[in-house]
């Protein structure tokens, strides 16, 4: 049973997306339970995975008994097993949210389907960090990527059909060349298991250089553009901001991580950290990561709407997670990883307090946000929280992970170092540029005789956003765990 | 100069296919109707089955179907042609996806002209 | 007293703890009456006091007391110690903290937001102690940032557009000086792979890098005291705050950055390491540039408030040269005249309150005739500007001498002239005020509220503070021996142990 653990999250979570519309046919109001279900459950199975991986070491499962090179080779490492676990915990909170949420944003009709889409896509992420087949994984990033726009045109309005579009075409654009990159793959090595594949590159580099270079180059604008890497980022503002809060949560929280982890695993296994370092990947990743902390931070500065305001920052983020992994130092990586998980919690958390107050206020403009920390107190804090986290003020998340990579530019050393060091820190001067004003806004804003209440919101929206909140001070506090896993899930890569 | 022929004769379905995908990324990128942008997809979608399916071809060989008289011949790859079956369902998908918003964009804005659109979105907003 | 016995004790982190666990009790009961409020907010900072204060009895003794928390997050370990240095910084902003507390209740009776303003008055004073008790760079850049970026609140406190403006460019501020110390810190933890301020000296060699952390850490810290081209947001800040939110800026909430500074280069850099490559020289001269240029601003400010806020930035300019002399003498007058402007500066901005909240007045030129209708409150001005000035027995004058001979000591009597200097400018803009407060009739029509001559003095909760502050500048300095000063002096020798 334990060693079907892997694929049973995966299979679990996709049938169970197919049950939705027949539960809607009969029992409709029973669709939140199931899919809360679901999710619990998947998470307890990842948690328990993750054990199993911190104490055993990866664990690889044959679909179907078919030994790779033949068979589908499923191998849960613990950045997978990890990220399954980021996974399931923020999809669950965010169903919960969904719960009151969706009954505002999304029509009667199509609230079922927005559960489907859900389970779907948490299924296709976690099997997309698991797999160890090429073209397993393009079909899992397949689904990630049709739910992404279905998910931003679920709310059915002009703004989020045309963003949801955009979107699609753009991914779309995304899937040609990871495909290309995995047919390459195949033709020079004549294999899909990424370990096989990754030792099979070694013995024909010398023959097909060129072929190899190009494949990567694929997989890095097909990830890019899923995961929005600047300066393939320009879907992200709009689709973050028309789609349904706990889409947007699920997408800019979960979605765009999910693709760094599948790069990350492509690259990392199938060529090998002494190859890659002899490629300009590092090169063009580090560039790109830093024209998006900076640029991403710039556009920030000059939003309106709260929800495209995180959107950009979240371009920026995503480029602070590229700079770490594309340091390839020990710590950098480790706090690339870190981020994945920080980012997560403070980003879909932003997004739902965004949800909160668009739930109540009917508003998502900066400019009539005047006083709403002082109707909504819990709420703001939350907000505040995060964007504290985002500067990098000690106790909370953000600063764990900014100091990992801010060493890892440090260890890479020389003026370069230094150079990424001060993109770091620009970066968290810009993050405090652009979300103090809206805070300041918020709690001082309006009308200064107003006295504090409390939220007056669902507890169901409520509660998601304080545990996110509450896990961001208590991994900015004891960041333990999380640093271990990610310290030995560097070394993985590294091969250290 | 000959070497470099023989190359390119050799892998001229190769060159073929990126020149393919090449022309639809163009397409999906180039044209601001939106239908095109679609064929545009469609097209780089088919370059790459083009291309995967010609990577397990084998001259001469034939399909490995027990009990035909393949035994013992050279074989075609079968697994590409399995793979792209995939493929295929995957990029239907994605074309019935993107025609159905299609149709959906164009109840809502009455255009399918992705500037309008744009120009359209920003008079609302 | 003999230097270096560590003790572990969790008196430092309960000492820190405090003020926190008030905040929330401030939090929680303010909505029920203000009279519980009042008497929650008192005894959490004059518990915080005695806490410190008792602290004494183990540094007194020799004894340096460390505790650590969170020893398997490292380098997220919260580590505090308190040493010679800690304590004296500590004990005085613990104190100067309460009065101020004894003080504000009174002069935020009619106040718009009293709800916010208690509770972060009190949980500054976390952040403060946080930061003088650290123990490792990280605790210390912690309390640091929860200091700084609640400051903020201080600064706006008034909800008026320029305290908006002000408080704008405090946040800027802010924030730069917060990526400046992170940069200084995480460079300081790479090279040295260790982050501990137990030692002096951690950083391995000087080289460019680690110039470049000093660098940062000077301006950083820089930002915070008002270093000369970096203090643009004290004047602003300082006359919209409330004037106990000012006292404690100005007293104890800049010397954060000259504490810091003193850390950087004795327990992280390390004497033997300065003192060879000599970049203190570069803050030797922007802290001379300090000290005269807030001395010739000053000159020139009607705003009463405004003038004692570029009188503390010439005052930091004493503090960081004393620093930055590398003279055991000089490091002595620096630490002293920290203490000895914290309570300075606090008299001279709660007085400056009082006569607000009396008179209206907050322009030098309307205070003629304050001296009458406010006599002890204009006495302890006087007093506190006498003191600034430098006249003995006071304790200015203490700090004053102790800096001369360590810039003797360091072979550089021009710093001695500069302190002579502004010690002249000091009393050009002192002693015009007290003198028109004493000696003038109010012109007509200058009279805010009431009768500028008759008697009519603040309430006692307000006039105390002051009066004990005010005797705290005289009574040390009269008494056999300096207490103070002793600490001091010990303070600096431990730092300049080799």
């Amino acid at each position: 049973m334990i060693y079907q653990l892997p694929v049973l999250i995966v299979v679990q979570l996709l049938l169970g997306s197919f049950l939705m519309p027949i539960l809607g046919r009969f029992r409709n109001q029973l669709i939140p339970y199931v899919s809360l279900f679901l999710m619990g459950l998947s998470q307890v199975f990842s948690i328990i995975l993750l054990f199993r991986v911190v104490r055993e070491g990866n664990i690889h499962y044959h679909l179907g008994n078919w030994a790779p090179p033949w068979g589908i080779e499923i191998v849960a490492d613990l950045l997978g097993a990890y990220m399954a676990v980021i996974i399931t915990g923020i999809g669950f909170l965010v169903l919960i949210f969904a719960w009151r949420d969706i009954q505002r944003e999304i029509t009667y009709s199509l609230r079922g389907w927005f559960y489907t889409l859900v389970l779907l896509i948490a299924g296709a992420m976690i099997g997309m960090v698991i797999t160890n087949d090429l073209f397993n994984m393009y079909v899992m990033v397949e689904i990630v990527s049709l739910c992404g726009p279905a998910l931003v045109a679920i709310r059915n309005d002009r703004l989020s059909v045309e963003a949801g579009f955009k979107y699609l075409i753009m991914i779309a654009l995304g899937s040609g060349p990871i495909l290309f990159g995995i047919a390459l793959i195949y033709m020079i090595t004549g294999h899909l298991n990424m370990t096989f594949a990754g030792q099979e590159i070694l013995a024909v580099i010398q023959e097909y250089p060129r072929v190899a270079l190009l494949a990567q180059a694929f997989f890095i604008v097909g990830f890019g553009v899923k995961a929005a890497l600047f300066p393939l980022h320009v879907w992200l503002p709009d689709a973050y901001t028309s789609a349904p809060s706990p889409s947007s949560a699920l997408l800019a929280g979960l979605a765009a991580k999910a693709y760094i982890v599948g790069l990350t695993r492509v690259l990392f296994n199938l060529y090998g950290i002494d190859m890659l370092a002899t490629t300009p990947l590092f090169t063009i990743l580090k560039v790109m990561a830093v024209a998006g902390i900076i640029m991403g931070s710039i556009m920030a500065l000059y939003q309106k709407d709260i929800k495209r305001l995180v959107a950009y920052s979240s371009v920026a983020q995503i480029g602070y997670i590229f700079l770490g992994l594309s340091l390839v130092t020990g710590f950098s990586v480790t706090g690339a990883v870190l981020h994945i998980l920080n980012h997560a919690l403070i980003k879909s958390m932003m997004f739902l307090c965004c949800g909160v107050i668009i739930y109540q206020k009917k508003t998502s403009h900066i400019d009539d946000l005047g006083g709403v920390g002082k109707e909504y107190p819990i709420t703001m804090i939350c907000f505040g929280i995060g964007a504290f986290a985002m500067v990098g003020i000690p106790m909370l998340n953000g600063f764990i992970s900014k100091w990992y990579i801010s060493l890892g530019a440090l260890e890479y050393g020389g003026l370069a170092g230094l150079m990424y060091l001060l993109v770091i820190i620009l970066s968290s001067l810009l993050n405090g540029l652009y979300y103090l004003p809206v805070l300041i806004k918020a709690f001082l804003g309006g009308d200064s005789q107003k006295e504090t209440v409390i939220d007056k919101a669902p507890i169901t929206l409520i509660l998601p956003i304080v545990v996110l909140a509450a896990g961001i001070i208590i991994l900015g506090l004891l960041p333990f765990v999380p640093l271990q896993i990610a310290a030995d899930a560097a070394q993985h890569l590294l091969g250290q | 100069m000959a070497e470099a022929i023989t190359a390119l004769g050799q892998n001229y379905f190769f060159y073929y296919a990126l020149l393919l995908f090449m022309v639809g990324f163009y397409t999906t990128l180039s044209h601001s109707n939106i239908l095109k942008k679609i064929i545009g997809i469609n097209i780089m979608e088919t370059s790459i089955f083009l291309f995967f399916v010609a990577v397990g071809y084998v001259e001469g060989g034939q399909a490995p179907i027990m009990g035909r008289g393949a035994e013992g011949g050279p074989y075609m790859n079968p697994l590409p042609s399995a793979l792209i079956l995939t493929g295929i369902v995957v990029s239907v998908s994605i074309t019935a996806f993107a025609l159905a918003l299609m149709v959906k964009l164009y109840q809502f804005y009455g255009t399918l002209d992705a500037d309008e659109i744009v120009m359209l979105r920003g008079e609302k907003e | 007293m003999v230097q270096g016995v560590e003790t572990y004790s969790h008196l430092p982190g309960l000492v820190v703890l405090i003020p926190i666990i008030f905040t929330a009790l401030v939090g929680i009961f303010q909505k029920r009456s203000f009279l519980l409020r009042n008497w929650i907010f008192i005894t959490g900072t004059a518990l915080t006091f005695a806490l410190m204060a008792f602290l004494g009895y183990y540094v007194l003794q020799g004894r340096i007391l460390v505790v650590n928390y969170l020893v398997a997050m490292y380098p997220f370990t919260i580590t505090f110690r308190v040493d010679t240095l800690s304590f004296l910084i500590g004990v005085v902003a613990a104190g100067v903290w309460l009065l101020a507390s004894i003080y504000c209740m009174q002069y935020l009776k009619d106040d718009h937001s009293p709800n916010r303003y208690f509770p972060v008055h009190i949980f500054i004073l976390a952040g403060s102690l946080g930061v003088f008790l650290a123990g490792n760079l990280y605790t210390f850049f912690l309390f640091y940032e929860v200091m700084a970026f609640s400051g903020y609140l201080f600064v706006i406190h008034a909800e008026t557009p320029e305290a908006f403006k002000a408080g704008s460019r405090y946040l800027m501020v802010t924030i730069l000086s917060g990526i400046l110390v992170f940069t200084g810190v995480i460079i300081t933890y790479q090279l040295a792979g260790t982050h501990d301020l137990g030692s002096l000296g951690i950083i391995p060699e000087a080289n460019v890098v680690s110039l470049i952390a000093f660098v940062a850490f000077i301006i950083g810290f820089g930002f915070k005291a008002g270093l000369f081209p970096l203090h643009t947001w004290l004047p602003a800040a300082h006359p919209v705050a409330p004037s106990p939110a000012s006292a404690l800026l100005s007293g104890i909430l800049i010397k954060t950055g000259a504490y810091g500074i003193i850390r950087v280069t004795y327990n992280v850099y390390g004497l033997e390491m300065m003192q060879d490559t000599g970049w203190p020289t570069i803050l030797l001269i922007f802290a001379a540039i300090t000290t005269l240029y807030g001395s010739l601003a000053a000159l020139v400010q009607d705003n009463l408030k405004r003038r004692l806020a570029y009188s503390s930035i010439s005052q930091i300019g004493y503090i960081l040269m004393g620093g930055a002399l590398l003279t055991e003498r000089g490091l002595a007058g620096d630490v002293f005249h920290i203490v000895s402007h914290a309570t300075i500066k606090s008299t001279l901005f709660l007085t400056a309150g009082a006569i607000i909240t009396k008179t209206g007045i907050k322009y030098v030129s309307q205070m003629a005739g304050v001296g009458r209708k406010m006599p002890y409150t204009m006495g302890a001005f006087t007093l506190a500007a006498l003191a600034m000035i430098g006249i003995p027995p006071l304790n200015g004058f203490v700090s004053k001498w102790a800096l001369a001979l360590g810039a003797l000591d360091a072979g550089q009597p021009g710093y001695a002239v500069v302190l002579l200097i502004s010690s002249m400018l000091n009393a050009l803009y002192y002693l015009p005020i007290v003198i028109l407060a004493y000696f003038r009739k109010p012109e007509e029509g200058t009279v805010l509220y009431g009768d500028m001559l008759r008697y009519d003095e603040v309430k006692a909760s307000m006039l105390i503070p002051i009066l004990i502050l005010a005797v705290s500048l005289v009574i040390f300095n009269i008494l056999p021996v300096n207490l103070p000063l002793v600490l001091a002096e010990f303070s600096a020798r431990a730092l300049f142990q080799q």
